[in-house]
């Protein structure tokens, strides 16, 4: 069934499967379609190495500005969004804390992984997890040893990476899984690399989701993937991640399949962005922006000159201040505000999605945000900013479509144009001028919270 | 146990448009107004309670200030996040098991030196680790410490026992949670939406049925002041606007903005501009979860009607470096209740705090930590609370298929205890089943 390349859905498309789009991006998916679009985002040949922060920004301290800017520039300007954007899904999946790590480069080694792998086989995927030292030292794993395991491991690598807590698995399993994953330790913190290291793993037999065997950990995920309820698992995370809703078990079904196939993750994705229940009214307005996703796409969306840790030392950074017009505690702030950092989710499960993100408490998160936001970018003489005051001059309501082209959104509503319009011709004396006092009121109205 | 009536919380029919019209229509004045009826409803209760004989000795009511209403009680729920080897925390060094139960992880009152455990005797059989402040509140009455505490079939996942524990219920077909059912109990349709306030990250599923509790971040400012409006008054005028209503995420999102307003308006000048704050160093012995706390403190002395708070605090997921990171911990928690305290002045004789933690931890030592258990112990803590052990502890000699502690106290018993002690709600509306709650606090 072929899906209709309305503007709507378009903008849809980008918003969820990347971090928004331009006015010319959604005129070529109306033009191409959304099957063509679909592909070309997700092509990883397209993808290029994302170089890494500088190594001196990584100095302990700096770890989580580092890895944000890191983030934030790289989602922002990328010519491959989609695949940004699905390392930040995987983020949230192997939820990984920094704190557990000194430095950004580990969890900068896992986010690399993700982009790398992203799309590939899940198996891959997961055989990684229990090799990468920053998921290893988060989990204690490399703390794990023959005669003394310990559980934290092998219980998320089910309950929350593959399986889910329903997913047919019992505490007994759990016991032995730990001691198939016993030995995989740090060798050393540069260059990143855990192995299993034959002394300290416990090769005896093992009885693990009812095959018995001298399992190792590769082993135990090769179990896992054939498993019916980890295909079911991995495509609803992808389903309620992208969508927000709550999926029937028709899409589901379909979604779940298209992954047991080949265990491509690629199948999986392409099968949702191209799904007709994914372009569904309730869908289209079913699932709340994170405050990343928020903040990557007005970045984005407004051209932000924003400072590049690849090239640029965090102490550079500071000395330079002026060559980078977009101040880059700007954004840091603001997702500050709104609570949410990379590197930072609130546990091993990730960040809730949707109503915890819009009650009153996040509401003025947003707030401060919008604020933030709107003062530096009109400050920071973005060419965007330009085209909206000059829209300005014609009047209040081509300001109001410059903003949210910017922000990537093609329809609204009339109590959001009356707000928006309200902030434009609302005479001010205090710093915030009437296009910047706009931008915040749009930042924060639904059509922008909304993704 | 005599017939209880099934759980009559039906959902309200439309929450949050009730919250919001409260807000635009009311302002302070009002909405504490709209906590006048606490003391009938919480006689009536107990009334009945006593009638019926289903609760042991029937708490008496409270005593009426000569100002007027009572105030209430004041419930802060503090999240021990990750899940308290308890065996550690509340050491029965008394019992000869102990040390062949947890092996190397053994903590012993006679080591010496810098690494020593700071184990206090409470009585006894039983001792305090890291906790001095406790300790003294224990001597003084003012500490109650809840044994094996938990559920039968505990899957030991952090995520299903959260879930359990902000339900109520170990039916997980609801989606409402206990705290939620009983503020709406308590404080009826038209209730303050300050009733509730969450501290931190995600408002916890707790408070569902309804409620969105305002939340509180140290860190984010509180927009909607009288400053705030002057410094944005564009801003101010282009955001003014009647709620919907609406329970879709379109109307929802616009609501909450527009909510803010009379959320900033009242807290604003209570917690001022976080930069202007008081600044605890990252490394103080209080923690974030002292910074929280102070704020808690200004906001109860600052006299909003608020009635319950939540913060947590995380990182009791010890499966390894237990013995530097339990410690710690539990050090940081006992500095941050003392100086919470010391903060509320004669207001710290208002407050309950009440601990909840997923789980306690396995009686076995794994070399470097400990796994996920059973049951856990919670602490009570305040003038007003009914010190000393309540429940049995978990035998010492006799454990589960999983070779976990065995469960001696219902979740549930504790939960309506603080329920029916703090805030006086009818524990039959707060959780589904159990065997009655726990008396927790002196009425």
């Amino acid at each position: 069934m072929v899906i209709e390349a309305t503007p709507r859905n378009a903008s849809h498309l980008w918003r969820r499967a990347a971090f928004g789009a331009t006015p010319e991006q959604i005129e070529q998916t109306v033009r191409d379609g959304i099957e063509a679009t679909v592909d070309a985002m997700f092509d990883h040949r397209r993808a290029e190495m994302a170089g890494a922060p500088k190594r001196d920004i990584g100095l302990h301290g700096f770890e989580t500005p580092a890895i944000n800017l890191w983030f934030l520039k790289l989602a922002s300007t990328s010519p491959t969004p989609a695949i940004e954007r699905l390392m930040w899904f995987w983020h949230g999946h192997f939820a990984t804390n920094l704190d557990k790590f000194e430095g950004p480069e580990a969890l900068h080694a896992q986010l690399l992984t993700f982009r790398r792998h992203g799309l590939g086989r899940l198996d891959d995927l997961l055989k990684l997890m229990h090799r990468d030292p920053a998921m290893v030292a988060w989990l204690d794993l490399h703390l794990s040893v023959a005669g003394n395991p310990n559980e934290n491991y092998a219980r998320e690598l089910m309950e929350l990476f593959s399986l889910g807590v329903d997913g047919g698995y019992t505490q007994r399993d759990v016991v032995e899984a730990a001691r198939a994953f016993t030995g995989y330790t740090l060798i050393d913190e540069r260059p990143f690399i855990a192995e299993l290291n034959p002394a300290l793993h416990d090769d005896g037999t093992k009885t693990i989701l009812g095959q018995t065997g001298r399992f190792d950990g590769d082993a135990v995920v090769d179990l896992i993937v054939t498993r019916p309820e980890c295909h079911r698992f991995i495509a609803t995370r992808f389903w309620t991640r992208y969508a927000g809703t709550t999926p029937s078990p028709a899409v589901i079904d379909d979604l779940a399949s298209a992954l047991a196939q080949n265990l491509l993750t690629k199948d999986l994705v392409v099968a949702l962005f191209t799904h007709p229940a994914f372009y569904e009214a309730e869908v289209i307005d079913g699932l709340v922006a994170q405050p990343l996703e928020t903040t990557v796409n007005a970045l984005r969306g407004f051209q932000a000159d924003l400072i590049d840790v690849r090239t640029t030392s965090w102490f550079e950074a500071e000395e330079r201040e002026d060559e980078f017009r977009f101040p880059f505690f700007v954004p840091l702030e603001m997702l500050e505000d709104m609570g949410q950092l990379v590197g930072h989710p609130p546990n091993v499960g990730g960040w809730p999605h949707n109503e915890p993100w819009i009650d009153a408490t996040r509401a003025t998160g947003r707030l401060n945000a919008g604020i933030r936001f709107a003062q530096a970018i009109v400050e920071s003489e973005s060419p965007v900013v330009a085209e909206i005051v000059a829209a300005a001059e014609r009047g209040p309501r081509p300001a109001v479509a410059a903003i949210f082209a910017a922000f990537g959104v093609t329809e609204w509503t009339s109590a959001t144009e009356d707000a928006v319009v309200a902030a434009l011709t609302t005479p001010t004396d205090g710093d915030a001028g009437p296009v910047a006092t706009a931008i915040a009121v749009a930042f924060t109205s639904p059509e922008v919270t909304l993704s | 146990m005599t017939t209880t009536p099934p759980p009559t919380h039906a959902a309200p029919s439309d929450p949050s448009r009730r919250r919001f019209l409260t807000f635009a229509g009311l302002g302070a004045a009002g909405a504490a107004a709209g906590l006048v009826g606490i003391p009938t409803l919480r006689d009536t209760l107990l009334t009945e309670h006593s009638t019926t004989g289903n609760f042991g000795p029937a708490p008496g009511g409270r005593t009426v200030s000569s100002g007027g209403v009572d105030p209430g009680l004041i419930v802060v729920s503090i999240q021990l996040g990750g899940g308290v080897d308890f065996l550690n925390t509340i050491v029965p060094v008394g019992d000869q098991r102990y040390a062949r139960i947890r092996g190397a992880g053994t903590l012993s009152g006679d080591e010496r030196g810098e690494d020593a455990p700071d184990l206090i005797r409470l009585d006894d059989r039983f001792a305090i680790n890291s906790m001095p402040h406790l300790a003294d509140q224990w001597t003084a009455g003012n500490l109650a410490v809840v044994h094996g505490v938990g559920w039968e079939g505990s899957s030991l996942s952090h995520f299903d026992a959260t879930d359990m524990w902000e339900k109520g219920s170990p039916d997980f077909g609801t989606t409402d949670g206990w705290l939620g059912r009983a503020l709406h109990d308590l404080a009826g349709a038209d209730a303050d939406p300050l009733l509730a306030i969450s501290l931190g990250g995600v408002s916890p599923s707790m408070y569902a049925d309804g409620w969105s509790p305002v939340g509180i971040r140290p860190e984010a400012r509180i927009p909607w002041s009288a400053e705030f409006r002057e410094e944005y008054v564009a801003l101010d005028t282009a955001m003014t606007g009647q709620p919907s209503g609406g329970t879709d995420l379109v109307s929802r999102t616009r609501d909450s903005q527009l909510a803010l307003r009379g959320i900033g308006a009242e807290l604003g000048p209570l917690l001022g501009d976080p930069d202007d704050r008081e600044h605890l160093d990252e490394g103080d012995e209080v923690g974030y979860l002292g910074i929280q706390l102070d704020l808690i403190a200004d906001m109860i002395n600052g006299g909003l009607g608020t009635r319950a708070f939540h913060v947590s605090h995380d990182g009791f997921d010890t499966h390894a470096n237990q013995r530097g990171d339990l410690p710690r911990l539990l050090g940081e928690l006992d500095a941050a209740l003392r100086r919470f305290q010391t903060r509320l002045g004669a207001n710290a004789d208002r407050v309950v705090v009440a601990t909840w933690t997923e789980f306690g931890r396995r009686p076995e030592w794994n070399g470097d930590g400990t796994e996920h258990g059973t049951a856990g112990i919670e602490f009570v803590l305040g003038p007003r609370v009914k010190g000393g052990h309540h429940g049995e502890p978990s035998p010492m000699g006799r454990f589960d298929a999983d070779d976990n502690f065995i469960v001696t106290t219902d979740f549930r018993d504790y939960l309506a205890g603080v329920t029916l002690g703090a805030l006086g709600v009818d524990p039959a509306r707060v959780v589904d089943g159990g065997r009655g709650p726990l008396d927790l606090v002196e009425v």
